[in-house]
């Protein structure tokens, strides 16, 4: 039985989500909510986390894989790499540190660069930390702003008492979701007539 | 219970890829219900257990091993649960390295090598990570709180419990742990079934030391049994020894077996270790090599820039490889720095043989000097080529010297050479001033000089001109580099006692002299001088001219001497030298024109102008001007030079009494003249009161335009001899004109006995005649001489008085007669 859901869950759909932000903001305290209900207070700068769970979206079960990166990686062209990898971005800022919003922008432009024959990418700008209101720097309404002129959506999260964190992974799977289904039925609109056809002709040959 | 059942899952990997021995966290679902659940842990099919440290159902930390794969999953096995999966992987990165044993064909950098194994030391292995927790259950909000909200409260909290208990701590590391101080810190508000519960946990913990270590050994039993049949092996082989009865103790066989066993294991890696010690060896080696590589190539070097002649930088290379090297310790930098000083040695040795090496420039000698200095050689350069060129100068001096004085030999068995030369061989003024230029130019004496001259001339005169120019070249060369030594700007340590050292100078300056005495003055030269600077055949002397002309050139190189600042102390010398030369040329001029003034008497022609004299005062008069023309450039004393006119005071009187004594030869030479010696008598008479009127005063006013002084004392005693000489000749002539009337009259007078009156009156008219004949002679011959008879006629004493006094008489008589 064991053997057969493991079956099931490697069949199951494979949502791949990026973490993208500074060093610090807390992706990893975000991915670490989001998986297992835990706050990590002490911090620790990140290399390359995996995370694979299931997840049930909207009644249907999902697999999201996360890919914790570091923010302070200096090589563009390892990021790249991993940028590829990826189906949707959650792309995160300090709302108490002002640079980490402004260093959203190059990592954005780095996103689309890597995937630019995709029409749309999936990606949520979160604006992480809002438990420590009091050592905002990043006005609420210019991050909204920013991420309506970019055309996505803008939640502020935090990681230390999880609000916001399911709906951030939650609404960017949707997205991803979204995507690939209208990408299928492209191609479902071409391959369902084939494979209608060949079941016609061995039905035929038989 | 279902929940126990569930196997684990893995679904976190952090981070998701690195080498051997990361610290890795996993995540995930029913990783166990705790330690001791946890019964197998594999990461890419290498068993991690014994690094896994359990942290929570949910968490693991450990360190990845040696796995095989690249990448692979992360499979947790519980007892509760069993076998797991994962839904990430890890993957292994092979470390970039080469193995200490590993054959490589490159080179390896092993500076940052780092053994892999003992890498394993480094990191705190996870067991000893301790618990945060060790009651397993939780730690109150409360205390937490506390600690957040105040310091005020917490801080009483605290030293009431340090009042408490005095000297103890809550940390349970510590050897003072109070359990109760941890329990009021950590959970004064948990409930007392959660104590129940933590002392089950501490009881668990307990148990799972021993449960845990047994969970180990199941995992590794074969490796237990080995282990265990080895040990027994050993025991009963131990106990057999024994038994035997082996001389020594038991443990001696065991050192044996273990010593053997040792060195199988050495000889097997031999090979191994032998290839790296000799792989250590080279690239120690190599290491050397490179770093030294100035050092192992300086001799090379060495040699090769001194071909160049590039000393500069040998001196450069070996001041930095002798303060590198020059008191090293190691036995290569000795051979190779001791091979260096041979070399440098050989170089100094070059130099000093390039320094004295002769002929060369200043500039050379002064180049070579600060080279050896440069390079620390022994003794003092400068002052050995100074010597070296005082040598070669005193050499040069000499050879010369000896060439002339072979070719004069030569010379002389083929034609003997014209040593007397008249004005007309000399050289011409205007070729003494192109000779003046040409030597300040330092160029060559003889330049612009005929070779007809240079035949001419006679060698010592050559060898004067030849020597001087060497002189004057090599002198300043030599002078300079002694200067430069003494001012200290020669790079070399002066040795105070050359400082004052003029000697060497001093005795170029007396060679120069001396070989110039050798030739010209052999005379002023001591028995032994001569024999070293002399050596000419003294045939014949040298004629004023070309003395002169020495004199010129032996002033014209002083000139050129004192412009090269050399003490005057050592230019007296030359100026002695001079002054000699003059004085002898004065000399032999003066002698030249006695001889000359003797000789004028053979041209006497005897033709009377209207004056009553002949050719020969005015002859005489040329000849002294002459004389003293040819004089004058001698005579003129350049700065610095003595008065040579002292010495013409005390020829002068010579000469003239030589030319006043030379009339009296008239007589018996010229026999066959048609004049009678009466006649000629009184030509000379005539000449002897010209040269008193005019010749000695021209001469005194010539005297004077080359400004002589004392002429009057000259002209006085060529006056009085003169005076002396015409008395001399009055008296002969009236003897010779009286004679006769005398003769005649005496018989009368002699009879008379002296008394007048009682005289024969002796027949006046032939005594009358006698007398118009002398005197119409005495007209004829020189009218102008008429009144002199009588003036001279009257100062007479004894017996010619007595005559005069007859003839006045006589012609008194006869003057009355008619
Ligand atoms: N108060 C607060 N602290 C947070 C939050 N998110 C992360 N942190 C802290 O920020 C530090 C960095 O977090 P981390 O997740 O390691 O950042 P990363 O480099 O983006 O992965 C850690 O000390 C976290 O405890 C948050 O939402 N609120
Ligand atoms: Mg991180």
């Amino acid at each position: 039985m064991a053997a057969n859901k493991n079956k099931n869950q490697s069949s199951m759909a494979l949502h791949k989500v990026i973490m993208v932000g500074s060093g610090g903001v807390g992706k990893s305290a975000l991915t670490l909510q989001f998986m297992y209900d835990e706050f990590v207070e002490d911090y620790e700068p990140t290399k390359a986390d995996s995370y694979r769970k299931k997840v049930v979206l909207d009644g249907d079960e999902f697999q999201i894989d996360i890919l914790d990166t570091a923010g302070q990686e200096d090589y563009a062209a390892i990021r790249d790499n991993y940028f590829r990898s990826g189906e949707g971005f959650l792309l995160v800022f300090s709302i108490t540190e002002y640079e980490s919003f402004t260093a959203t922008a190059e990592l954005r432009e780095q996103i689309l660069r890597v995937k630019a024959e995709e029409d749309k990418i999936p990606l949520l700008v979160v604006g992480n930390k809002s438990d420590l209101e009091e050592r905002r720097q990043v006005p609420v309404e210019e991050a909204r702003s920013k991420a309506e002129e970019w055309g996505v959506q803008y939640v502020e999260t935090s990681a230390k008492t999880r609000a916001n964190v399911d709906k951030v992974f939650f609404d960017l799977m949707r997205e991803i979701r979204a995507k690939k289904m209208s990408e299928n039925k492209d191609k479902n609109g071409k391959k369902s007539g084939k494979n209608k056809k060949s079941f016609k002709e061995r039905c035929c040959l038989l | 219970m279902s929940r126990s059942r569930q196997p684990p899952l893995v679904t976190g990997i952090s981070p998701n890829e690195g080498i051997s021995w990361t610290k890795v966290t996993i995540r995930g679902e029913n990783l166990g219900t705790g330690p001791t659940d946890l019964i197998g842990l594999t990461i890419c099919g290498h068993n991690c257990l014994l690094t896994a440290e359990w942290m929570s159902a949910s968490k693991i930390v450990c360190r990845v091993g040696q796995a095989k794969n690249d990448k692979g999953d992360i499979i947790v096995t519980t007892k509760s649960g069993g076998r797991g999966t994962s839904t990430v992987s890890f993957k292994l990165l092979k470390p970039e390295k080469i193995g200490i044993l590993d054959q490589s064909a490159v080179w390896v950098d092993e500076m940052n090598y780092y053994d892999t194994r003992t890498d394993r030391n480094k990191g705190i292995p996870p067991l000893s990570l301790r618990p945060a927790n060790p009651l397993g259950i939780e730690i109150d909000k409360e205390r937490h709180s506390v600690v957040l909200c105040g310091n005020f409260s917490y801080n009483l909290l605290a030293k009431d419990l340090e009042a408490l208990f005095p000297g103890m701590s809550a940390d349970f590391t510590s050897e003072n742990f109070s359990a109760a101080w941890y329990l009021i810190e950590n959970h004064s508000t948990t409930s007392f079934d959660q104590l129940k519960m933590a002392v089950m946990n501490l009881k668990k913990q307990a148990n799972k030391k021993n449960e845990g270590s047994l969970a180990y050994v199941k995992g590794g039993l074969s490796t237990f049994f080995e282990a265990q049949d080895a040990l027994s092996a050993i025991h009963q082989k131990l106990e057999a020894d024994g038994t035997e009865k082996v001389e020594g103790s038991m443990t001696q066989k065991l050192e044996n077996v273990l010593n053997r066993a040792s060195n199988t294991a050495d000889t097997l890696f031999q090979e191994v270790l032998g290839r790296k010690d000799k792989a250590d060896s080279t690239r120690n080696a190599l290491n050397v090599l490179q770093r030294f590589k100035f050092l192992f190539n300086l001799p090379l070097n060495i040699e090769r820039n001194i071909q160049k002649g590039d000393y500069d930088v040998v001196i450069n290379d070996y001041e930095k490889a002798k303060s590198l090297f020059g008191k090293t310790e190691v036995q290569v930098f000795k051979k190779y720095y001791a091979e260096i000083e041979t070399r440098i040695e050989a170089l100094r040795e070059l130099l000093l043989n390039k320094l004295l090496e002769t002929p060369s420039t200043l500039h050379d000698q002064k180049r070579y000097i600060r080279y050896l200095s440069d390079l620390h050689a022994s003794g003092d350069p400068a002052w050995q080529c100074i010597g070296a060129q005082h040598k070669w100068i005193l050499q040069l001096m000499h050879n010369c010297k000896e060439s002339y004085v072979k070719d004069q030999k030569g010379n002389s068995l083929l034609h003997s050479p014209m040593l007397d030369l008249d004005s007309d061989v000399r050289p011409s003024p205007l070729g003494h001033l192109s000779q003046t230029a040409s030597l300040k130019r330092g160029s060559s004496f003889q330049s612009g000089r005929d070779d007809t001259w240079r035949c001419k001339a006679p060698q010592q005169v050559a060898f004067v001109e030849k020597l001087t120019k060497l002189v004057v070249i090599q002198l300043p060369n030599f002078w300079k580099l002694w200067i430069s030594y003494v001012n200290g700007s020669l790079f070399s340590e002066i040795d105070k006692a050359h400082r004052n050292d003029f000697k060497m100078i001093q005795e170029v300056m007396q060679s120069l002299a001396k070989l110039i005495r050798g030739a010209l003055l052999p005379f002023s030269l001591r028995e032994g001088e001569l024999r070293q600077y002399g050596g000419w055949e003294m045939k014949s002397e040298l004629s004023g001219q070309w003395l002169t002309h020495v004199i010129q050139t032996v002033r014209l190189s002083y000139e050129s001497l004192t412009a090269f600042e050399i003490p005057n102390d050592m230019l007296h010398i030359i100026q002695d030298l001079i002054l000699d030369l003059r004085v002898r040329c004065i000399m032999v001029t003066l002698q030249h024109t006695a001889e000359d003034v003797k000789r004028l008497a053979e041209k006497e022609d005897w033709v009377v102008d209207n004056e009553g004299l002949t050719s020969l005062p005015s002859q005489f008069e040329q000849c002294i001007v002459h004389s003293l023309q040819s004089l004058k450039s001698v005579l003129d004393c350049k700065p610095g030079e003595a008065s040579v006119s002292l010495v013409i005071y005390f020829f002068f009187p010579c000469i003239l009494s030589v030319d006043v004594s030379s009339p009296d030869l008239f007589g018996s030479i010229h026999e066959d003249s048609s004049l009678s010696s009466e006649q000629r008598l009184l030509i000379v008479l005539s000449n002897c009161c010209y040269l008193e009127r005019h010749t000695f005063i021209n001469i005194a006013e010539h005297f004077e335009k080359h400004s002589f002084q004392g002429v009057e004392k000259i002209t006085q005693i060529s006056m009085e001899s003169l005076k002396e000489l015409d008395q001399r000749l009055f008296e002969i002539y009236i003897e010779l004109k009286a004679d006769p009337i005398v003769g005649s009259l005496e018989p009368g007078i002699y009879a008379g006995y002296f008394d007048w009156k009682d005289c024969l009156v002796p027949t006046g008219k032939y005594l009358f005649n006698n007398c118009v004949i002398i005197l119409t002679e005495i007209l004829t011959v020189l009218p102008k001489i008429v009144t002199k008879v009588d003036a001279i006629g009257e100062g007479r004493g004894g017996l010619q008085r007595c005559r005069i006094v007859c003839l006045s008489r006589i012609m008194g008589g006869t003057g009355s007669v008619i």
